[in-house]
C-alpha cells in the first residue's frame, strides 16, 4: 500500500505534454526525463509507457497540438509578422523516431546519462535560465554544457519564427511516442467523403499553408506528423472529433 | 455487410486495455514512488550543469 501512495502525488505523474521537471515551479514530472530515468537504472517502465500510450490511444498527437507549452511557445513565435519561409524539409518528420531511438533510450542506456535532458531546449527555457538567474551558487557551476544548451534554444527559437513548430517536427521524441497512436487514437481529424472536389487543398494550397506541421491534406490527416489542432477544419470539409465507432 | 465491430474498434479496444494493464502493473510496481524520487531530485543536466 505505501508503494501506491506517491501516485496521488503530482510529481508521481507524468506531465503529459514537453514540460521541464527542473523549472522551479513544475508540478508534474517530465515524461522524457522520466523515461530515461528507468532505462539508466535498467528497469522496464511500464507506468510510463502505459501512461503514455493511454494518453496516445485517447488523444494520439491532438496532446502536441493543444497540451504542450514548448508547441504553444512555437505557434506564438509563428505568429510574429515576419516573413515566413519553408526551411526543414518533410523528410524530417521521421527524425524525432531516430532522437527517440538514440539520444533517449541507446545512448542513456550506454553511458547511464540523461542525454536528451541534457541537451533539451525546453530543460533550458523552463530551468537553466531561470535558476541560473537566481542562484548564485548554480551561476558559478556553469560551463560549457550551459551554453550548448543555450545555443540549441537560441537555434530553435529563430527557427520557430521563420518555419513553424520546427522542434516538433524534427526533435521532439514525445511527439513521436504519441505518433505511434496517431491513426488509432479516438481523436482524429475526419474528411469529408470527397472533401478535394472544391480543388482548395489541390489549387489554392490554403490548408497546407494552414496546416503548421506542413502536411499535404487531405492525405495525409492522422499521419504521424499530424498534430490534429483543427488548423485544417476550418475547411468544411474536414473536421475535428471523436471517431465513431464503426 | 458492415461488421458489426470495425478493425479499428477492436484495434482501439486491444489497445486500451494493453496500456492501462501496463499502467496498473507499473504502479503495482511501484514505479510511480520511483517517478516521484527522481523529480524530487534537483535536474542537472535538464538545466545545463555538469555536477
Amino acid at each position: 500500500m505505501a508503494t501506491c501512495q506517491p501516485v496521488l502525488l503530482p510529481s508521481a505523474i507524468p506531465c503529459p505534454g514537453l514540460n521541464c521537471y527542473a523549472c522551479p515551479l513544475a508540478i508534474f514530472a517530465c515524461p522524457i526525463g522520466s523515461l530515461q530515468y528507468f532505462v539508466i537504472i535498467g528497469q522496464f517502465p511500464f507506468y510510463l509507457l502505459g501512461f503514455l500510450a493511454l494518453l496516445g490511444i485517447l488523444f494520439g498527437r491532438a496532446i502536441c497540438g493543444w497540451g504542450c507549452p514548448f508547441g504553444f511557445l512555437q505557434d506564438l513565435l509563428y505568429r510574429l509578422p515576419v516573413v515566413k519561409r519553408r526551411i526543414l524539409p518533410a523528410q524530417v518528420s521521421l527524425l524525432p523516431f531516430v532522437v527517440l531511438l538514440g539520444v533517449v533510450l541507446v545512448i542513456p542506456y550506454l553511458t547511464k546519462e540523461p542525454w536528451f535532458s541534457k541537451l533539451c531546449p525546453m530543460g533550458t527555457l523552463q530551468a537553466g535560465i531561470p535558476l541560473v538567474l537566481l542562484d548564485t551558487g548554480l551561476r558559478e557551476l556553469v560551463g560549457t554544457l550551459y551554453w550548448v544548451k543555450i545555443v540549441i534554444l537560441v537555434f530553435f527559437i529563430t527557427l520557430a519564427i521563420f518555419d513553424s513548430r520546427p522542434f516538433c517536427r524534427s526533435v521532439c521524441p514525445l511527439g513521436a511516442i504519441y505518433a505511434l497512436f496517431n491513426r488509432l487514437s479516438l481523436i482524429q481529424v475526419k474528411s469529408r467523403v470527397g472533401c478535394s472536389a472544391c480543388g482548395d487543398c489541390s489549387e489554392t494550397k490554403s490548408l497546407e499553408a494552414r496546416c503548421p506541421t506542413k502536411l499535404e491534406l487531405p492525405r495525409q490527416l492522422n499521419s504521424i506528423g499530424c498534430i490534429k489542432c483543427g488548423e485544417c477544419a476550418a475547411c468544411s470539409g474536414i473536421r475535428l472529433g471523436v471517431r465513431q465507432p464503426h | 455487410m458492415r461488421p458489426v465491430f470495425s478493425r479499428w474498434l477492436i484495434a482501439f479496444l486491444v489497445g486500451l486495455v494493453l496500456a492501462i494493464s501496463l499502467l496498473a502493473y507499473g504502479v503495482q510496481l511501484g514505479q510511480p514512488a520511483r517517478v516521484y524520487r527522481n523529480a524530487s531530485i534537483l535536474c542537472l543536466g535538464c538545466i545545463g550543469i555538469e555536477p
